[in-house]
């Protein structure tokens, strides 16, 4: 559908509730709303996006003699490039991304890394780390969209389904960062985990990423690791010794680790001062990952054995000993 | 012979103060420079003034058509000015297939494709239209100012459903009330933010009785259509400060602190109508 002149604008106000974190509390200055983003240097929004390229504007509150704030902007772990210029009482970060930046992801997830912190009184309150004052994003699809889904009934079944035969949660998630040489270590520890009907009171998953290859260990405590393999063409390889039943849970289980990551920054970035372009190395990988668990499901549910014929009150099976 | 296919109705002042370089004084240019720049081919224009304003507004452009305004809101605002209803419905008269008004102090640098898409829109819902400020008439780029709509358009039809008794041009709210009236009617609103809707920026100094007043005016036509608020999914918060607001407009008088509680909560609610607008927002290349 061509939309001729005619632009589409999802526009954001810092007003309201935002979903995300390292954001002050909403405040209104001459008939502008904005926050500050703080107390740390990275902050996060995540806003519902069309899927497909597209570019965005960050409207940003300054004052008259105020120097235009450095900011960098990542979309899904990606750095965008980013444009500025000065609108009378606003800074305005110009970005755009490639339809790859929003592929197998449910929402944007934009962060802010500012350059510089200074501190400030909030009002009537205590000094505090400030940032850059966000008043509004809005983003405009690249394209007109794609057209309604056709699918509607397809997709409210296979997310019923989802939801109750193939139910998981990553729970609370704590990550360390490491490195081995040229490979890039990651432990996530996830507490209060859920496979199907079992509970786990924690899973680790140690992830080893190497140039686009990721192999990773899910281990519970007395279990031996189960190895899973990311290839370069992002084909997943899960263990044998699983049931297919319990294979699909562990591939709903990557599939959810973005979102886990995303809990995490929320959480672990307040006041930090963190290495961004790491972090964006692993929220990339993680999307990667989550594509290989979601492809995996799609197609062992497509031409796998009957996803039905498993009682799905039956416990998830740790295999006794992992096949060599 | 091209007919009308828009027709806007604006209340022009006698006189208007911008700030310009040098501290000189930029608003009769500009007022000069929006006047001109209304009317195009199929698109007219109408002036609705006291009648005893149009002595001092000086000579206007032929394509201006002028109409007295309908008496009453002095008394009801404390200066002279034009009911909103009834610079509508002089647009309405016309027979334009789409209507709409335009604050005085707009700008309209819009290309005939811009016009026309403007138009063609509007005959299908209700254009509210953010301005462009600008700090100097020659500036092309300035940021929108989202909580206001200087141009609205709908089509002819839209305009004898909405319910505008009470509300005055260059008051506030009438401009929310006209997106709240639709969309509470399930009539089709969406936000245009387009860079040929200018306006040169200028210091905001709202009367505050006005200001509480106008938005009495718009609780007191919500009211009769609270349980309708609800259908259009603006939250929990939003609905409980239209609450507040339906209790304590008419009692304004009654004590400490309810003009502050009616300025807190208009504000927040006047947001909530803006992201309510903002649903269907729409930028016009």
């Amino acid at each position: 559908m061509d939309t001729g002149p005619w632009n589409r604008r999802f526009v954001h106000d810092l007003l309201f509730a935002t979903e995300g974190s390292g954001w002050h509390e909403p405040e209104l200055k001459d008939s502008i709303g904005f926050r500050w983003s703080g107390p740390g240097y990275f902050s996060i929004l995540r806003v519902p996006a069309p899927a497909g390229a597209g570019r965005g504007e960050a409207h940003l509150l300054l004052s008259p003699s105020e120097p235009l704030p450095a900011v960098v902007v990542f979309l899904n772990g990606r750095r965008l490039e980013v444009m500025q210029r000065r609108l009378g009482t606003f800074g305005v970060l110009d970005f755009a991304w490639d339809a790859a930046a929003m592929a197998g992801e449910a929402r944007a997830e934009f962060w802010f890394h500012a350059e510089r912190l200074q501190r400030l009184p909030a009002p009537g309150e205590r000094m505090r780390s400030v940032g850059f004052r966000l008043s509004t994003l809005a983003i405009e699809p690249a394209a007109a969209g794609p057209a309604p889904a056709g699918e509607a009934l397809a997709l409210i079944a296979g997310s019923r389904f989802l939801r109750d035969r193939l139910h998981v949660a990553a729970g609370r998630p704590r990550l360390a960062f490491r490195s081995d040489g040229e490979a890039r270590l990651l432990e996530m520890r996830l507490e209060g985990a859920r496979l199907g009907p079992s509970a786990q009171p924690h899973l680790t998953l140690a992830l080893r990423a190497t140039a686009d290859v990721m192999d990773l260990a899910l281990a519970a405590p007395g279990r031996p690791a189960l190895a899973l393999h990311q290839g370069v063409a992002g084909r997943l390889a899960l263990p044998e010794g699983l049931s297919p039943r319990d294979r699909l849970l562990v591939a709903r289980l990557l599939a959810t680790l973005p979102e886990a990551f995303g809990r995490w920054l929320d959480e672990a970035m307040t006041g930090a001062a963190p290495d961004a372009e790491l972090l964006a190395f692993w929220r990339r990988g993680l999307a990667r990952l989550a594509r290989g668990g979601e492809g995996f499901l799609a197609a062992a549910l497509a031409d796998g054995p009957d996803p039905f014929a498993e009682d799905p009150a039956l416990p998830f099976a740790w295999p006794a000993q992992v096949p060599g | 012979m091209r007919v009308t296919e828009v027709a806007l109705a604006t209340s022009i002042p006698p006189r208007m103060r911008r700030p310009g370089p040098g501290g000189e004084d930029a608003g009769p240019a500009w007022r000069t420079a929006c006047l001109a720049s209304w009317a195009a081919p199929g698109w007219r224009v109408v002036t609705v003034n006291p009648a005893e304003e149009f002595a001092a507004l000086g000579a206007l452009p032929p394509e201006i058509g002028t109409a007295n305004a309908a008496p009453g809101v002095a008394d009801v605002y404390g200066r002279a000015g034009t009911w909103v209803g009834d610079a509508l419905a002089r647009a309405v008269s016309t027979g334009a297939p789409v209507v709409g008004l335009v604050n005085a102090d707009i700008r309209l640098d819009l290309r005939p494709a811009r016009r026309a898409a403007l138009a063609e829109r509007a005959s299908r819902a209700m254009l509210v239209c953010n301005r462009m400020d600008v700090g100097h008439a020659a500036q092309a780029a300035g940021p929108f100012y989202r909580y206001g709509y200087d141009l609205v358009l709908m089509p002819r039809e839209m305009a004898g459903r909405l319910a505008l008794d009470g509300f005055a041009l260059g008051v506030p709210w009438w401009d929310y009330w006209v997106v709240l009236d639709a969309l509470l009617q399930d009539l089709p609103v969406q936000v245009v933010q387009c860079d040929g809707i200018r306006h040169l920026a200028h210091p905001q100094a709202w009367n505050q009785p006005a200001w509480r007043r106008a938005l009495g005016v718009l609780m007191a036509n919500l009211g009769p259509r609270r349980a309708a608020l609800e259908r259009l999914g603006m939250g929990a918060v939003a609905e409980a400060v239209a609450d507040l607001l339906l209790a304590i407009a008419p009692r304004e008088t009654e004590g400490y602190p309810l003009d502050d509680m009616m300025t807190v909560a208009g504000t927040r609610f006047g947001i909530e109508i803006v992201r309510l607008a903002e649903r269907r927002a729409w930028r016009l290349d």
